[in-house]
């Protein structure tokens, strides 16, 4: 055997090993490189020469140079990124949402009750005008403090925009990156090597983009790799990018919703396909939280508003008029679907309008409301997906009815309705002169002083405004049980029961709480209030509302309580599914990166194996140098 | 496993950092002594903590309606005591006005003291509270509540009494009308009247029940039929006879009839009548003592018109005096139910603020026990730390 073929085998492991080194130290020169995976040398034995001896190794080849991989892995990586993406933007947002609901005495049911009490002291001084100014101030506070917290919702609308429109443009960035980089993988892989520095950054570009918003990768034969949304919208197609565009949800414009833009066709992801991904976790919020938060806060400031507007006008002012009403609640909002028929200028033609008609039964949700063929709607509550079929208009559905305004609508066409979840952001109060606060009943009630039973007035509540003005009335006791007639000055009777100890006596919106037991013959005598300086009944009406049920069920800081609650328990199971999603994706990240990553102890053993292989392949050519010195010796 | 020197620094200092946040959390809490810095610490307690608050303004703003009512019922109370004074005084002065001895000049001394009576009790009726409204204002009055007329006093005020809380029955004023104008007549049970046309020179006493169960509630009367020197009398129920039908009179002797008892002093003429009604609520402080002064006024008066002036007069006094006493218990009993009120609105002040605090506020204790636990995991996560990445192949390798 010649001594130039140990030389050949010298070299080539001597090259070997010189690869491997290099590897190792680009492998060391890379252990903190983002998405870098760990390369190694590929060797292979050069095959063997066949000799009368057998079969003698022709030494050793170096094949290619791979990079730790995983596609399983990093598959799984990447959907708890988005995971991950998702709950931790929706947990941002819900952190700053539950920070703009104040609590104790910085909370609108704080300011609610203050408006409560503030007309407790105005019923213990009617006339007093520091009293009726103090009244004033608590609506104007409840007010601001309304617009306030609406204007901070309102922000979060803003920036969740911005987010969304900002992350969208990233991933239009990285899929063009992504496109490009398939252009060159697939030519650089028809060389044979694979491109191993641009398959890292392709993963990473993947990474990043479902960072953003969820979506899965198929590898095709020639290298390239394909980008598909959660719906299975095409973002990235072998060596072409579409866009994605944030634009105005089809249903309700005032919401934002996300689509991908091929050529000119644009598709918008339904709610349900929204998948995740930081985007797909704004919109969540949007389209879930947000919505909820501001249909709640404005339940509330609705239904107090209402309430108090109404009583203010069932009672009368210092001038001895009914009250005028005390804030300026904005109009309910309806939102035409962009679907709708419109005219020749783009002007929707169908228009509907909302007119609360009972303040406490307002539900914190807006509603999908289509027309059908047989001229009714189909009300359903977004909040809960309740439907109701066969509405007709002027029906009341959950504390509001609604009407045609500008023109009928014809089937199939749909509306979103606000009934409550704008109020908030208009919240005004409309009265300013403290003498225009009602604080008198319209009507007095007492026992005639002829009385021989303990009957005594505790109260009058109008509930409603009266059929025909206010007249004198008496309620005639004919026995001791309490049966009772109501008679007109003219003495017809009007209306007849039985007295039950506790309940009020009511009659045509009034309702007169007494204590005390009748009397066969007495009287209760009801007359327009005389003296209205002196009067507190409205007043004191006003400051019961406090513990009364305005809000659906419950009392104004009650629903405060619950708004609170409701966000604090939503942003408590975001943060703890964007911890738990997290820990997963760590978990993940480690896994893969154990995989795929640099361990920096491995290296330096590696170093120190290659680097040996590389002095053992030094020694081979002295050696064969030595031997070739001995046999050229020989001949000397 | 394999594991990535770059993830498992990442991971380190990501450790690091998360114990950072939870000591930074801890020692948050222990600095503003709350539980509960947002809602979602724990949404729960802080809705209960905020209906807790909620329920504190609610109990100031009912104590506030409280002290009202309480100043309010104290003027009023006062006020009643002094009422009862000037009536006392004027009982005092209808008692010495009986005297039969008294000239028409002397009575017209009285008569003097009675009208200055009278103004200083309008004056008292009339009673501002201070703060622009009236004592015995009833459920409202722009003005002075009671109006001296020709007529007598009327009352222009709402009857009834204006009330802080419906539930709990705050009073802020008196039943004016009620109080002044409605007070029950005669002894309280029924009132005697003598006819206009008696000519005698007997008068009725106000009478007593002798027994309450027997009482009837009709109207009687009593006429006297003079046969010779013998004087009959004849009591009718609802014009229907009774027993006591031609009974021979004696002066000063009791008649009784179905529980009542009363006495006809002096001599009846022949068709003199007196009446027994119904004690009803027409008596009217101020008209009982105008009737006084009207007859004590009157020079020609004679002293049978004047004993039953100072009889019925003296019956009048007492039923408003007894009244004003019982208006002045009610108040005094309101006012006592207010300190009641007003130590349960105390007890349940405490109640909210303990829920209040037990919601939201922080455990110093377990605070400062857990931050010192976070401290320790701290101190040994930075040492590990310290000594792991000391820990190298290459530090080896010489």
């Amino acid at each position: 055997m010649p001594a130039s073929a140990l030389m050949g085998v010298g070299t080539q492991a001597l090259f070997a090993a010189y690869r491997q080194v290099q590897t190792t130290a680009n492998n060391i020169a890379n252990a903190n490189t983002v998405g870098y995976s760990r390369q190694q040398v590929e060797l292979q034995t050069s095959g063997s020469e066949s000799t009368g001896d057998g079969y003698i190794g022709r030494g050793v080849n170096v094949t290619s140079v791979t990079r730790a991989t995983n596609s399983f892995l990093a598959q799984q990586t990447n959907a708890l990124t988005s995971a991950a993406g998702a709950d931790s933007a929706r947990s941002d947002m819900l952190i700053q949402l539950e920070a703009v609901f104040g609590k104790t005495d910085s909370g609108l049911g704080f300011a609610a009750t203050q408006i409560f009490n503030a007309y407790a002291d105005l019923a213990a001084a009617p006339a007093d005008l520091s009293a009726r100014q103090a009244v004033l101030g608590k609506l104007d506070d409840f007010a601001s403090l309304a617009r306030a917290t609406s204007a901070r919702v309102e922000e979060l609308q803003a920036q969740l925009q911005h987010d969304v429109q900002g992350g969208l443009a990233e991933v239009n960035g990285l899929a063009r990156d992504l496109a490009k980089l398939n252009v060159q993988i697939t030519d650089a892989e028809a060389g044979g090597h694979t491109p191993n520095g641009l398959l890292d950054q392709r993963d990473l570009l993947v990474t990043q983009i479902a960072q953003q918003v969820e979506v899965h990768t198929v590898t095709a034969s020639d290298g390239s790799v394909s980008v598909f949304v959660a719906s299975g919208e095409s973002l990235v197609l072998g060596r072409n990018a579409n866009q994605m565009v944030a634009l105005p949800s089809v249903d309700d414009p005032t919401q934002l919703s996300m689509g991908v833009q091929v050529h000119d066709k644009t598709t918008l992801l339904s709610r349900a396909v929204v998948g995740e991904g930081r985007v797909a976790g704004l919109l969540q919020f949007q389209n879930i939280d947000l919505n909820n938060a501001r249909a709640r806060l404005g339940q509330l400031v609705s239904a107090v508003a209402a309430t108090l507007n109404d009583q203010q006008a069932r009672g009368l002012d210092l001038n001895g008029g009914p009250g005028s009403r005390l804030f300026n609640l904005p109009d309910p909002v309806v939102v035409p679907a962009a679907t709708n028929a419109v005219d020749g200028a783009g002007a929707f033609v169908a228009g509907m309008a909302i007119t609360l008609t009972n303040p406490a039964a307002l539900q914190a949700s807006d509603y999908r409301v289509v027309a059908d063929a047989a001229g009714t709607f189909t009300v359903t509550r977004l909040v809960d997906g309740q439907a109701r079929a066969g509405v007709a208009l002027g029906d009341e559905v959950d504390g509001f009815t609604f009407a045609v305004s500008t023109g009928a609508p014809v089937a199939g066409e749909s509306f979103v309705f606000k009934p409550v979840s704008t109020s908030a952001a208009k919240l005004d109060v409309a009265l300013r002169n403290p003498l225009g606060l009602a604080a008198a009943n319209p009507v007095t009630a007492s026992a005639a002083t002829t009385n021989v039973g303990t009957l005594a007035v505790s109260g009058v509540v109008i509930n409603a405004a009266p059929a025909a003005p206010y007249g004198p009335l008496t309620v005639r006791f004919a026995d001791d049980a309490g049966t009772y007639q109501i008679v007109d000055a003219s003495n017809a009777v009007l209306d007849g029961g039985v007295y039950q100890a506790g309940e009020p006596i009511t009659f045509d919106g009034m309702a007169f709480m007494l204590s005390g037991l009748p009397r066969t013959g007495d009287q209760l005598l009801v007359a327009p209030t005389v003296h209205v300086s002196g009067s507190n009944g409205n007043a004191l009406t006003m400051q019961n509302f406090g513990e009364q049920w305005l809000v659906s069920g419950q009392s104004p800081a009650e629903a405060f309580a619950a708004l609170l609650s409701d966000v604090g328990v939503r942003t408590q199971s975001a943060k703890a599914a964007a911890g738990n999603t997290a820990t997963a994706l760590t978990r993940a990240t480690a896994q893969l990166s154990g995989e795929t990553g640099v361990n920096l102890d491995e290296e330096a053993a590696r170093l120190i194996q290659f680097q040996q292989s590389y002095q053992a392949a030094a020694k081979v050519l002295q050696t064969s140098q030595t031997m070739l010195d001995t046999v050229i010796g020989m001949v000397n | 496993m394999r594991v990535s020197s770059y993830n498992r620094y990442e991971a380190a200092v990501d450790s690091l950092q998360r114990r950072q946040q939870e000591l930074g959390a801890t020692q948050q809490q222990m600095t503003t002594g709350k539980r509960i810095a947002r809602p979602s610490d724990d949404p729960t307690a802080l809705a209960r903590a905020e209906r807790a608050f909620i329920a504190q303004k609610r109990i100031e703003s009912e104590q506030r309606s409280v002290d009202a009512s309480r100043s309010a019922m104290s003027l009023a109370e006062a006020t009643l005591g002094q009422v009862g004074d000037v009536l006392q005084s004027a009982r005092e002065t209808v008692v010495s006005s009986g005297n039969g001895s008294f000239t028409a000049a002397e009575r017209a001394a009285q008569v003097a003291q009675l009208r200055n009576l009278r103004s200083q009790l309008l004056g008292l009726a009339n009673q501002g509270d201070g703060a622009g409204g009236f004592v015995f204002g009833g459920q409202g009055a722009t003005s002075a509540p009671f109006l001296d007329a020709l007529g007598g006093v009327t009352a222009i005020n709402t009857p009834g009494a204006m009330l802080l809380s419906a539930s709990e029955r705050l009073p802020t004023t008196v039943d004016g009308a009620g109080l002044w104008l409605s007070v029950p007549s005669g002894n309280g049970v029924f009132t005697g009247a003598a006819a206009q046309s008696n000519t005698g020179g007997a008068w009725l006493s106000p009478g007593s029940v002798s027994d309450p169960a027997a009482i009837t509630g009709s109207t009687y009367e009593l006429t006297f039929t003079r046969n010779g020197n013998e004087v009959l009398y004849s009591v009718t129920r609802d014009g229907a006879p009774t027993a006591l039908t031609d009974q021979t009179y004696v002066s000063t002797g009791a008649i009784g009839i179905d529980g009542m008892a009363f006495n006809i002093v002096g001599q009846p003429d022949d068709g003199d009548r007196f009446t027994l009604s119904p004690s009803t609520r027409t008596l009217d402080a101020f008209e009982a003592l105008d009737q006084v002064i009207g007859v004590l006024a009157n020079p020609n008066a004679t002293a049978g018109q004047i004993s039953q002036t100072v009889a019925f007069g003296l019956r009048d006094l007492d039923a408003v005096m007894r009244q004003m006493q019982g208006a002045r218990a009610e108040a005094g009993a309101t006012l006592n139910r207010l300190d009641a009120i007003d130590q349960r609105n105390q007890d349940r002040n405490l109640w909210a603020t303990t829920v209040q605090s037990d919601a939201e506020d922080l455990d110093m204790v377990q605070a400062i026990s857990n931050f010192q636990s976070q401290q320790a995991g701290y101190q040994a996560a930075l040492q590990t730390y310290a000594t792991v990445q000391r820990m190298s192949l290459f530090d080896y390798i010489k």
